[in-house]
């Protein structure tokens, strides 16, 4: 049978299963505790999924893919490498996040450090990374539906993708939960299936231990120069960092029911993300060593025509997997734009006196927060129009932000002098913009030198606030000198 | 028992049930209509391209044939009847239309239309959700107010501009209803304080008439006792000098405090036996100088300006001159302090104002008598008992002195209000105005003193 009537079934299935799966959107007695959070409700299963399926964009499924595809196992150790590294920051934070009882991570900043100006900061830096991540997930899920169905790209991102993104996100983090649920099964099933089916001759554990050993795939590492190797360690350490401090997963860990359903998340996903990791890396390797002539088009496309080497229905479950990966990143990102934008940088005032602004205030904040969602799914959507870079350089933009503003704040705390760490952070996102946009620096080469920047000020600041300290304890009062 | 299904969720079932319903009707009859037309066109073409076979003797290889049928007809298996056969030189060509290939070209080319199928749908859906959420907002505000009044706490509840008008209709009733609940308790609140002034003033009267007679005797005693002692003659150098000099100041302390104890037993008696009001025209106009006269000297003592205002001449009212003089000479006192208790360094002022208020179709209704001041204003937390007998904030205070003046105010058929704030507070009452001779009528042109309609207290 044409692929195109797989495809297209799948598709309409997806579509229909997103509509049921995903329920109820505006739920009768919805606050925002149960908007950004779910109400705090969700147990460890439900959470491990949404964690695994965000987790799980068009970047680590197609970008890793086709970096693997060109550069063989560098990719793996520079990306998968370091997204596991950041994995295994989160235990560290669970506590710490959760004493706080707070909505976003830019409040727990405004609480944990008491300046509200970090909280506006990092609520404007979250939206700008967020929208401009949103264009990967946009151009990938575009790309995957023009390539199956076989129509325009934009034709298939505007009308599609955007339906899809705005009705999972509308109903706030329990529609997204859900939604993701199904999601992480169909990226999980995707993989495997073409994990199964890549081989021509048929899987077989002996045959697999081949393709992972194959010569041609480890002198790829072996060739590397040392720049290409710092490049290397310098990416997977950004990208670790950047995973670490990631909002999407810090709300994860807050909206866990209990601390210890998040300690659950956090040991389970490992090993979904590492089993989804492998499925694509030996598919990927079988590919680059049976079919290496995929070369110079757009990644997605070549992630998409790699599909055509498997059976109809194989490549379709990989499809669909791209498609689940991209909406579910999408509703994500989206909807902590959307709380970075209403709830941390302009938040609505409750009317002072009026008891009946509780019920009111509770559906205006929610209502504009719906509408800043379609707001930056728009801006989102045009972007993804707009000719910007790859997946990998967007990624890598957006990774290296985040761990700029979350690594010390959230793992190092005991260097941060509190009304210090609005100059440091705004300092900090300053240079490293300059130095991506204007000098042209590779964005992880130039996160590991403005971290290092942040890492000099802070110790600066600890260390003149202590001086300042001990000179004050050995001149009493009424005793004190000029300094 | 509720059912566990939201409007939101039957809302959005209805509409996909919908969409699906019309999605497959309109793309299966768009694929029925595809399939028979290219099933027809495949037909046509195999038929022409038969008799120009048997018409010109063609001799072509099978594969070039099939290539010209194109790929919606096939070999017939061993079991299948052909539905084509094509004369090819000596020997015949037997063809069969292959369904699947025909649905395969279909839906390449109709893809676009189960595109927008599924598009609907998920509009369909979305716009289900949009519209229980204009449909479930108004509803969930009204529960919300429901309970609220179930607490006993007075709601309104605002209209949403996005809902429809049956929706602003329902608010409106709500509203209605709650302001009816208010009004109702309102009068149960009433009616419960007349009960209780009603026991307390069997009570008082009972209690006025067994202490008044003993204090009457105690009077002339007293008196009698002060006699007998101005009649002993007055040595101050004697020991017996000393002691009367002392005795008459204790009879004074004495006759002091009779006097002030014959002077509360007579205000509850006011208050539990008003006198019966003398009712005439009075002029608002005369009451303030009278005012000035009785209040100056008592606001000059205490550093406050004492201001009178006519706001409108001419002013008559039907009440009993000597109350409504009483009533003035209350809420002043109280004025005067409360400021002079307040400390403030703030300009301190009394005013006492007469005019009109509101009118009916132009005609005035009432006359008004504004008592304001300057003071720290009254706590919000006791505003509602103010009203209430022995209710004081004083140590020296009965707290008959504005439940007498509401009472008298009630009695002359008139009403009292009060507006206060931490800037001042201000009395308005308000007494009907005295009959005018036929023919004659109120000037209409003169402005009347702006006092809102929430200012009114229902007495």
């Amino acid at each position: 049978m044409s692929p195109l009537i797989y495809y297209l079934l799948a598709f309409g299935a997806y579509t229909i299963s997103i509509i049921l799966m995903t329920g109820q959107s505006f739920a009768w007695k919805e606050t925002r505790l149960s908007f950004y959070l779910g109400g705090r409700r969700f147990s460890a299963l439900p959470t491990t999924a949404t964690f695994c399926a965000t987790w799980m964009s068009p970047l680590s499924l197609v970008g890793y893919s086709m970096w693997l595809y060109s550069d063989g196992y560098v990719a793996f150790l520079a990306s998968v490498n370091g997204w596991i590294l950041g994995l295994l920051f989160f235990p560290f934070i669970v506590k710490r996040l959760r004493m706080k009882r707070v909505l976003s991570l830019p409040e727990w900043l405004e609480k944990t450090y008491g300046d509200k100006r970090v909280r506006k900061l990092v609520a404007l830096t979250m939206v700008f990374l967020y929208t401009l991540y949103l264009v990967i997930q946009f151009r990938a899920f575009g790309i995957i539906v023009s390539y199956m169905l076989d129509i325009p790209s934009g034709f298939a991102s505007t009308s599609l993708i955007y339906l899809f993104v705005l009705y999972t996100t509308f109903g706030g983090y329990i529609s997204v939960v859900r939604s993701d649920m199904l999601n992480l099964l169909l990226i999980v099933l995707g993989v495997t299936v073409a994990a199964a089916f890549a081989l021509p001759s048929g899987f077989s554990f002996a045959t697999a231990a081949n393709v992972f050993l194959m010569k041609g795939q480890l002198e790829t590492v072996k060739s590397l120069s040392n720049a290409e190797i710092f490049s290397a360690f310098a990416i997977m350490f950004s990208w670790g960092l950047g995973v670490a401090g990631n909002p999407q997963y810090a709300v994860r860990i807050l909206a866990s029911r209990t601390e210890k359903d998040a300690y659950k998340m956090i040991a389970a996903s490992p090993f979904i993300v590492g089993w989804i990791y492998i499925c694509v890396t030996f598919f990927i390797l079988v590919c680059r060593s049976y079919y290496p002539a995929i070369v110079n088009i757009e990644e997605t496309l070549s992630f998409a025509r790699l599909g055509q080497y498997l059976p109809a229905f194989a490549s379709t479950f990989l499809l669909i997997g791209v498609i689940a990966a991209a909406v579910s990143t999408a509703n994500s990102q989206l909807l902590l734009a959307a709380c970075s934008l209403c709830y941390d940088l302009f938040p609505i005032k409750m009317e002072e006196n009026k008891k009946e602004s509780i019920v009111y205030y509770e559906d205006r904040f929610l209502v504009i927060n719906r509408i800043a969602i379609t707001v930056i799914a728009s801006i989102a959507l045009l972007l993804s129009h707009a000719g910007l870079p790859g997946y990998l350089m967007l990624g890598r933009i957006s990774w290296t932000l985040v761990a700029i503003c979350f690594f010390f704040p959230l793992f190092l705390p005991s260097w941060i002098i509190n009304d210090k760490l609005f100059f440091v952070l705004s300092t900090a996102l300053s240079v490293q913009c300059f130095l991506v946009f204007a000098a042209e620096i590779s964005p992880e080469n130039a996160m590991l030198a403005v971290l290092m920047l942040e890492a000099l000020l802070f110790k600066m600041f600890k260390y003149s606030t202590l001086d300042n300290s001990r000179k004050t304890q050995d001149y009493p009062a009424g005793e004190e000198k000029d300094v | 028992m509720y059912s566990k299904y939201s409007l939101e969720t039957l809302m959005k079932w209805i509409f996909m049930s919908l969409a699906i319903s019309m999605v497959s009707l309109t793309l299966g009859a768009r694929l029925h209509q595809s399939y028979v037309a290219k099933k027809h066109s495949a037909e046509e073409f195999g038929r022409e391209l038969m008799v120009i076979s048997e018409e010109r003797k063609y001799s072509l290889q099978k594969e070039i044939v099939m290539g010209q049928l194109g790929p919606f007809w096939r070999e017939p298996l061993p079991d299948e009847k052909p539905e084509l056969v094509i004369k090819n030189g000596d020997q015949s060509l037997s063809f069969i239309l292959d369904p699947k290939n025909i649905i395969i070209s279909l839906v390449e080319d109709e893809r676009y239309l189960i595109l927008v199928g599924l598009l609907g749908l998920i509009a369909a859906v979305e716009l289900a959700v949009l519209i229980s959420y204009v449909l479930t907002r108004p509803l969930r505000r009204l529960a919300w107010g429901c309970k609220q009044i179930a607490q006993g706490s007075p709601v309104t509840i605002r209209h949403n501009a996005l809902s429809p008008y049956e929706f602003h209709e329902l608010t409106d009733s709500f509203n209605d209803m709650a302001k009816q609940l208010e009004r109702w308790k309102e009068v149960q609140r009433q009616v419960s304080r007349m009960d209780r002034l009603a026991a307390l003033g069997e009570m008082l009267s009972g209690l006025s008439h067994e202490i008044r007679n003993p204090l009457a005797s105690i009077r002339i005693q007293l008196d009698l006792l002060r006699m007998e002692l101005e009649s002993i003659p007055d040595d101050p150098g004697s020991s017996i000098g000393i002691g009367l000099s002392d005795a008459k100041e204790y009879i004074a302390i004495l006759d002091h405090e009779i006097d002030r104890l014959n002077r509360i037993v007579t205000q509850l008696l006011s208050f539990v036996r008003p006198k019966q009001p003398m009712m005439a025209k009075v002029r608002l106009d005369d009451i303030l100088p009278w005012c000035v006269s009785m209040l100056k000297p008592q606001a000059d003592k205490q550093d406050i300006e004492l201001v009178t205002q006519k706001q409108d001449s001419g002013v008559n009212v039907l009440a009993d001159n000597e109350m409504l003089q009483h009533v003035i000479m209350n809420l002043s006192l109280n004025a005067i302090q409360s400021m002079s208790a307040s400390g403030s360094d703030r300009e301190k002022v009394l005013s006492i104002m007469t005019g009109y208020s509101g009118t009916d179709h132009g005609i005035k209704t009432m006359g008004l008598i504004r008592v304001s001041d300057t003071g720290p204003g009254i706590p919000a937390e006791i505003q509602h008992r103010i009203f209430d007998p022995f209710f004081t904030t004083r140590q020296d205070g009965t707290g008959l002195g504005l439940s007498i003046v509401q009472r008298i105010v009630d009695g002359l058929g008139g009403t009292l209000s009060m507006d206060t704030s931490s800037g001042g507070t201000n009395f308005n009452i308000f007494i009907p105005l005295a009959p005018l001779a036929e023919g004659d009528r109120y000037d209409v042109d003169l402005e009347p003193m702006e006092v809102s309609a929430n200012e009114y207290m229902d007495s």
